[in-house]
């Protein structure tokens, strides 16, 4: 039985509508854990070739409107049954519902699958065969180059490390195992669990620095933050390029969060405008102002403006107390009016702060340069070989949950043959990564590191 | 002077562990069969360890016995001492072994043979294997001109192609246990076309048994409860000797570094490869520097010797050494050999040249099995050997060959290992060579193979109702337990606190109990109120299909995907250089091998998996021409 299967039908950009597709037989109980149409329609009941419009939810919190396509088999692309979601454009929404999708049982389709399986569903000509297999080769040529960078990479070192560390522990399983009459040091069940710990903690970490570069080439939350008035949507209209957040004069303009995506350089922001934090009695305004608080937490980075016209307000000093300066940039504006504020205290208390005019645009170079500092473009490089995509952070969440599955069976007291297939479960996963064979791989550990024969 | 003597359907060459079952199996069914050999009185020989199972090794007896082989029902009848090893690790990993009475099982196999109906035994040298114009084997020729034609041929010739024996500086031509070396067949092989190699391995000396002090000497018994190879066994079995274990220590270690040069694999004199697994006290001397001392196995030849033979310590140092480093093992201190240890290099053919079948790719009707094959051990040898019979015959017939995939058996991942990897040493059958571990276990063999046993007609009707009878014991056990519910009774979790497992405080099901790792059936027992007898085989199986339940369906999973993959057959003039997309290894490797299956093909080390999507499509896209 074939998978189902999914991707990322349009081709990665910013703004726009973005597609994905899945194709098999699962297709639809997979979209059903995740869609809601606006009509109450049951998806089940569609016929083919129909539309539905309604939302993408994760476990009841809406991720993004979306119209749902239906296209029964065999009268589809593939020849099986498909369904395609199409969502607003950007990567950041995008990728979290393909990330669902994946939760709920999708698989990540490898290069030229939806082809593939057009083409064995007859749904395709010989020429158009000839046409895939061109691109498959491709792909070819490009996994053999990613993987020679692969290799100098960080990451794979690092995956390399876990792989090892793993096949040592199953290396020792096996041989204690395979050569019961050999004089071999006694298994300690409690180390090998530790050690599933220490790898398992490893993996997590991997997650997180996967999760950390995806931030930073899928765009970096970015919150502009400070009190009414310092300017906040004039400098996202700067940085955006042009005006999105309604300017004026009056405090409390901006009442609600903002969103937008841009580019600057090598990195793309994902800026949010949120409303000015002061003390009111406006209902909506306080919402907005909640909002803003709760962004400040959760963004990556946070651009906090001051007003070089005004001295530090307690306002001022409330929003300080939540920072991360590690992650906060700190941006004076009104450079052209008369100085109040105490840049002194201002530069003693953050690492990243700049002056600018808000009215003048070069100013948005300054700004990008000490972007550019915090998230230095080294740390990127770095990881950008093998990060890249969803299907590798798979193999290892798919690593990290074999390894829990094993450590709780050590704990439950089972014996060594199955906790053994658990754990190569785990490097299976990792090994799907680095292209090797399971078996032959432990089979070369028992002899490289025992004393074995009889 | 050449003349004619004969005339047989099949004809085995070589009557070692793989000779025995290919012979026995191609007689019994039906075909005339002749199994040559260079001394009669070595058939079924054990020239090294006089032992039968081990890890994986007795899985593989355990399903030549489901398949109607012989070598499980010889070594019940002969053994000396039995034990399972790796108990406490998981049923999968089970193994049994048996230490044998080397004499009385070479008597006994002669004995078997020698009745066997269809089953003529020579002693003869094949010197010469003729093939017709469509490279289709025709007759083999004996070193005393002796032509015999034949339909079939399999070659199980053991360590005896152009072998030489190494002790120190000395070497000398000659087969294994002082036997005549086969100096001729190698040359015609080669003008065949067949790729041969050369593998060395080794032997530990033999002692006297009046010379070992055994009060120094840890004892090793076998189990009390005694677990036959074979599912037709019925009698009472017994453990009737001990075996010992002893240690190197410094002084030993000492006397082998100081005099390693001695040895013709450090001195450059022997430069084929040697087993990884089985290495010589020399090699592990050398390569595991920080280990103290080496475990030594003292284990009696058989009941009427006096000779012992020493597992762990095989080498190919001259005499003189081997004597002095023995002196300096506690209880060897007065030790007298009796046969000195030695290696021995053969030639042997490299596996890739086969097809599943075990015949070969471009010799029709010419098969392999055993140590020629590039193996090592008596079960290896013996589980090809079968297989290749089964395969002549059934090809002779005209009917389907049998293939065991990697998930049926150990015999299947063995020759698909070989076939479809090589092996640049003598290969050796592991659990961990086993990708299906949890279904493949030594308590399961006859379910999984017996049928496939009765289908070849290599099943008995008695035997054939009997493991009937045992499957539908299991499945009405298992349904009655199904439905036991326990009461939280104070005497339930007595016993579950007393197994270091959680009591419990509501009602639970008898086999949720019995799927906590720590319990076993006999413990809670006493709540399963039944007349009924139900014997232990029967409630093994039960406690293994409920405690492994989730390994098992993780298994069964991988394995249908496997099976996916493996029916989709590449077909064999498809030429992979017109392949768009292949990277050059992939093209090459596959040239090569001949994968018969796109599952075989992923196997292949050097092709990817991108290259197996290229394949996939091109395959596709081939039938949809047809």
């Amino acid at each position: 039985m074939e998978k189902t299967i999914v991707a990322i039908a349009t081709p990665v950009a910013y703004g726009g509508i973005s597609v994905l597709r899945l194709s098999g037989k699962d297709s639809l109980n997979i979209i059903s854990k995740i869609y809601i149409s606006y009509k109450g329609k049951d998806i089940f009941k569609l016929k083919g070739y129909s539309g539905c419009y309604g939302y993408v939810h994760n476990e009841g919190q809406k991720i993004d409107d979306v119209i749902l396509f239906y296209f029964k088999k065999p009268y589809s692309y593939t020849g099986e049954d498909v369904v395609e979601i199409s969502c607003h454009g950007g990567i950041l929404i995008t990728q979290k519902i393909l990330r669902l999708i994946l939760e709920n049982g999708g698989n990540m389709a490898e290069p030229g699958e939806f082809t593939k399986r057009s083409f064995l569903n007859k749904k395709m000509s010989l020429i158009e065969a000839e046409s895939v297999i061109d691109i498959i080769n491709s792909n070819n040529e490009m996994a053999l180059k990613l993987s020679i960078s692969n290799m100098e990479g960080n990451l794979y070192k690092k995956i390399s490390e876990i792989k090892e560390n793993l096949l040592n522990i199953i290396g020792h399983i096996e041989a204690f195992i395979d050569f019961p009459e050999e004089d071999l040091e006694d298994l300690d069940i409690n180390k090998i669990k530790q050690n599933l710990i220490l790898n398992k903690n490893l993996l997590n970490n991997l997650i997180e620095s996967y999760d950390l570069v995806r931030i930073m080439k899928q765009g970096i939350d970015t919150a502009i933050i400070g009190k009414p008035n310092v300017g906040k949507s004039s400098i996202m209209n700067l940085l955006a390029g042009f005006e999105k957040s309604i300017v004026t004069d009056m405090k409390g303009t901006t009442r609600d969060i903002i969103d937008e995506e841009i580019n600057i350089g090598n990195l793309i922001l994902n800026l949010s405008d949120t409303a000015g934090i002061r003390k009111t009695s406006n209902i909506i305004e306080k919402i907005g102002i909640e909002k803003a608080k709760n962004k400040i937490k959760t963004v990556a980075l946070n651009i906090f403006v001051l007003d070089n016209s005004t001295e530090l307000s307690i306002e001022d000093f409330d929003i300080m107390d939540i920072l991360d300066i590690n992650r906060t940039l700190v941006v004076i504006n009104k450079l052209d009016l008369e100085r109040k504020i105490d840049v002194d205290y201002i530069y003693n208390k953050f690492l990243y702060v700049v002056e600018i005019s808000a009215k003048n645009s070069i100013s948005i170079k300054n700004i990008i340069d000490k972007i550019n500092l915090i998230f230095s473009t080294d740390k990127i490089e770095n990881y950008s070989t093998i990060v890249s995509n969803e299907r590798q952070r798979n193999c290892v969440i798919k690593s990290i949950s074999s390894i829990e599955n094993s450590i709780s069976d050590i704990e439950i007291g089972q014996t060594l043959d199955g906790i053994c297939i658990i754990i190569e479960e785990g490097i299976e996963a990792l090994l799907e990564l680095t292209g090797e064979n399971i078996n032959q791989s432990i089979v070369d550990k028992i002899f490289s590191n025992f004393c074995v024969g009889k | 002077m050449n003349y004619k003597l004969g005339k047989y359907d099949v004809a085995v060459i070589g009557a070692g562990h793989a000779g025995i079952e290919a012979a026995l199996v191609s007689a019994r069914m039906g075909l005339k069969t002749v199994i040559f050999t260079i001394n009669l009185d070595t058939i079924g020989n054990m020239p090294c360890n006089p032992s039968i199972g081990g890890t994986a090794k007795g899985h593989l007896v355990k399903e030549i016995d489901a398949l109607g082989g012989e070598m499980g029902k010889v070594a019940d009848k002969t053994f000396i001492q039995s034990r399972i090893l790796n108990r406490g690790k998981g049923p999968a990993v089970h193994s049994l072994r048996v230490q044998t009475d080397r004499k009385k099982y070479n008597q006994m196999m002669k004995n078997i043979l020698e009745k066997q109906k269809n089953l003529d035994i020579k002693q003869s040298e094949i010197i010469d294997i003729i093939l017709d114009e469509n490279r289709q084997i025709k007759s083999l020729k004996t070193k005393t001109g002796g032509i015999y034609d034949v339909k079939a041929g399999i070659l199980c010739c053991g360590t005896y192609l152009n072998s030489i024996i190494h002790v120190g500086d000395i070497s000398y031509k000659g087969g294994p246990d002082g036997n005549m070396p086969a100096e001729s067949l190698t040359k015609k092989l080669i003008d065949l076309g067949i790729d041969i190699r050369r593998f060395k391995t080794g032997t530990p000396a033999r002692v006297h048994k009046r010379s070992i002090d055994f009060s120094k000497l840890e004892i090793q018994k076998g189990d009390d409860k005694i677990t036959p190879f074979s599912f037709e066994t019925e009698e009472k079995q017994e453990n009737k000797m001990l075996c010992y274990i002893a240690y190197t220590n410094n002084e030993t270690h000492k006397i082998i570094s100081e005099n390693i040069t001695k040895s013709p694999m450090y001195s450059g004199k022997i430069e084929s490869s040697g087993p990884r697994y089985c290495p010589s006290i020399e090699d592990k001397i050398v390569r595991f520097v920080d280990k103290k001392r080496h475990q030594i196995f003292v284990e009696p030849m058989g009941l009427d010797t006096e000779e012992y033979y020493l597992q762990g310590i095989s080498t190919s140092l001259p005499e003189d050494i081997q004597n002095k480093f023995l002196k300096t093992i506690v209880g060897f201190e007065n030790i007298e050999i009796m046969r000195p240890a030695y290696a021995i290099e053969y030639d042997c053919c490299n596996p890739i040249n086969f097809n599943s079948t075990l015949e070969f790719k471009d010799i029709k009707g010419l098969y392999g099995a055993g140590q020629f094959n590039g193996t090592s051990g008596y079960e290896e040898a013996a589980a090809q050997g079968l297989v290749a019979g089964i395969n002549a015959v059934l090809k002779i017939k005209g009917e389907k060959p049998l293939i065991l995939d990697r998930a049926s058996s150990y015999i299947g991942v063995l020759i698909d290992d070989l076939v479809t990897k090589g092996c640049s040493d003598p290969y050796r059958i592991m659990t961990s060579r086993s990708e299906y571990r949890l279904i493949l276990r030594q308590d399961n063999a006859d379910q999984r193979l017996t049928p496939i046993g009765r289908n070849l007609g290599l099943i008995s009707d008695i035997r054939w109702e009997k493991f009937q009878l045992k499957l539908k014991n299991i499945e009405i056990q298992k349904n009655r337990l199904y439905k036991i519910n326990l009461p939280p009774t104070e005497r339930l979790n007595e016993i579950l606190v007393s197994r270091e497992t959680n009591p419990v405080k509501t009602g639970i099901k008898f086999i949720e109990v019995l799927k906590r790792p720590q319990i076993l059936y006999k413990d809670i027992q006493e709540f399963d109120n039944t007349d009924e007898f139900i014997s232990d085989d029967v409630i093994e199986q039960i406690e293994i299909d409920i405690k492994y339940e989730g390994y098992i369906k993780k298994q069964i999973a991988q394995v249908e995907n496997m099976r996916r993959i493996e029916s989709k057959k590449i077909p064999k003039n498809i030429k992979y250089s017109d392949i768009i997309g292949l990277k050059h290894e992939a093209i090459e490797k596959l040239q090569k091998i001949i994968p018969k299956n796109l599952g075989q093909a992923g196997r292949i080390s050097g092709v990817s998996p991108a290259d197996i999507t290229v394949l996939s499509i091109f395959l596709d896209k081939l039938n949809r021409e047809r």
